[in-house]
């Protein structure tokens, strides 16, 4: 075997090549041609990653860097990588600790794979379906014939807090980390939809956006999700092409993203490509079967539930993370501050209490309003130990219809809306 | 379509092991990403971890293989999704059951990292 790859057989030999078959049935692929699909595969999982452009890989060929997904999380700072292909990666929760989540620290979420082609001069956002008006329209067009806002608003994946879930629930295993609140600026999503027009009888949207899925194939969206009208219709809903004052990073959905604040994440459509609205709960890829869905009703750990008893998740639930310190502190103080972040979905957080005596007494935190409907509360607490030892401090948040943070994990076959509350570790000497 | 690995694994992974960390960029998240990638995310070599890293390294990273911790039913509803659903190409029964064997015994739920 002196040309370095050969590939096994399958049936039908590769068409164009110069394959020669042995007497087991080994294609020997000459000089000049692909190292073919299996080849591929077993390339990819010998380096433990994707080979982006791996269709053009030859014969003989010596890896460069894997530019693609390794340069894609450039300014990225201190994520913890969950995956990288599809690139999945969480913010530990002491780099959190910003009133408003720097882009290098927002966490990242692929469904699919992200698109090459993003230049913001070009780029078109087109607005059909059941309108009265389609539209196509520029970054540009939206800068013109929009009121342009800044808000900051929370993003959080339904699946955060699915590491925790026991037994295990399938689906990427965030811990606490998918959650961010960056200034997001953009023209309102609810203003879009008026100049489009909406027809009476839409019941929600549809998102799409320029993402390819997995297994490389073109006509197959990896995501397209969609909200009731009501919901899209909120004033705080943002097609936004700017974070944190500058353009969006290429894994937060640059050049052009929804954000829809309070509901899970993926409602929140990256490199954001078209909006159509119909008069049925959509059913693009990742709306049906038990994504993003819950049972209608509560079930033990591990229990199968039929697909026509799951229903689409809406608002997530009340949730708070403790940013500073860091877990695992050492200190000699017998007082310590602590703080943090709250949020509750569409609701506000009315009320933080702090545990250091895992969950007996609890003690109120200064709690702040949000700086604008669906931004994160910032929260903070002094807090005192009587004796050297090991602590928890817990953090629970209760959100204005008076519902907290449980103690244990609400089971769901998917491992959606973890809110059961966080919990840092000190050891005071 | 059927797979034979065992030939083709072993150089081509020689190959791309020698060469993918020395031309990482000096990022230096990329830098750990890249060094962190040849020992965390191999699965246990055990029979049928070829079939697996070939189906499933296909289309997506086995880190997200190995965090499952899935039991064999619920296995068993994964690949039945990712054929129905991600166009994975439909397995034969042999190598099904192969790499049904391998997940619910090497990457069960006592096997979560």
């Amino acid at each position: 075997m002196d040309d370095g790859m050969s590939v096994s057989a399958s049936k039908t030999p590769m068409s164009g090549s110069d394959a020669d078959t042995n007497d087991e049935g080994v294609v020997n692929i000459g000089r000049r041609n692909f190292i073919g699909k299996s080849g591929l595969a077993a390339a990819s999982a010998a380096v433990g990653m994707t080979i982006p452009f791996g269709q053009n890989l030859r014969e003989g060929w010596v890896p460069a860097a894997q530019a693609q997904t390794v340069e894609g999380i450039g300014g990225k700072d201190g994520l913890t990588i969950l995956g990288d292909r599809p690139l999945n990666a969480e913010t530990p929760a002491h780099l959190l600790d910003d009133e408003f989540t720097p882009t290098k620290r927002h966490f990242i979420r692929n469904n699919g794979i992200p698109p090459e082609e993003v230049d913001p001069n070009t780029w078109t956002l087109t607005v059909d379906g059941l309108v009265d008006k389609p539209l196509k329209l520029t970054i540009a067009d939206l800068k013109n014939n929009f009121e342009v806002v800044e808000y900051a608003l929370q993003l959080e994946c339904g699946g955060n807090g699915r590491s925790f879930f026991d037994p295990p629930a399938r689906g990427n295993q965030w811990s606490i980390g998918a959650i961010a609140c960056s200034r997001w600026k953009g023209v309102r999503y609810a203003d879009v939809l008026k100049a489009a027009g909406v027809k009476s009888n839409v019941v929600y949207t549809a998102h799409e956006g320029a993402d390819t899925h997995l297994s490389g194939n073109p006509d197959k969206l990896p995501i397209s999700r969609g909200v009731p009208i009501k919901k899209a219709m909120d004033s705080f809903n943002l097609i936004a092409f700017e974070q944190n004052g500058t353009a969006l990073h290429p894994m937060n959905g640059a050049p052009l993203r929804l954000v829809v604040p309070g509901w899970p994440g993926s409602c929140s459509q990256k490199w954001l490509t078209r909006i159509h609205l119909r008069d049925v709960v959509h059913d693009g890829p990742k709306m049906t079967g038990s994504s993003y869905r819950v049972p209608a009703y509560p079930v033990a750990p591990g229990q199968k539930v039929p697909k026509e008893d799951m229903v689409i998740i809406e608002s997530m639930p009340v949730k708070s993370l403790i940013t500073r310190p860091k877990t695992e502190l050492e200190t000699s103080d017998k007082t310590l501050e602590v703080g943090g972040h709250a949020w509750a979905g569409d609701r506000k957080v009315t009320a933080l209490h702090v545990s250091t005596d895992f969950g007996a007494t609890w003690k109120e935190a200064d709690l702040k309003d949000p700086v604008n409907p669906f931004a994160w509360q910032n929260w903070s607490a002094k807090v005192s130990f009587p004796q050297a030892g090991y602590y928890e401090v817990w953090a629970r948040a209760t959100d204005d219809t008076g519902v907290t943070q449980p103690f244990a994990i609400a089971w769901n076959p998917k491992g959606y809306l973890n809110n059961s509350m966080h919990r840092i570790a000190v050891r005071v000497t | 379509m059927r797979f034979k690995l065992r030939q083709t694994i072993t150089p081509i992974a020689l190959i791309c092991i020698m060469f993918a960390p020395f031309t990482a960029k000096s990022d230096p998240v990329a830098t750990e990403f890249a060094a962190n990638v040849m020992q965390d995310w191999q699965i246990p070599k055990e029979p049928g971890h070829e079939e697996v890293e070939a189906y499933c390294g296909a289309c997506h990273s086995l880190r997200i293989v190995i965090q499952q911790g899935l039991d064999r039913a619920s296995w068993d509803e994964l690949l039945v999704w990712m054929v129905e659903e991600q166009d994975m190409p439909e397995l034969e029964h042999e190598e099904r059951k192969l790499i049904l064997d391998y997940l619910a015994t090497h990457l069960g739920p006592d096997h979560r990292p």
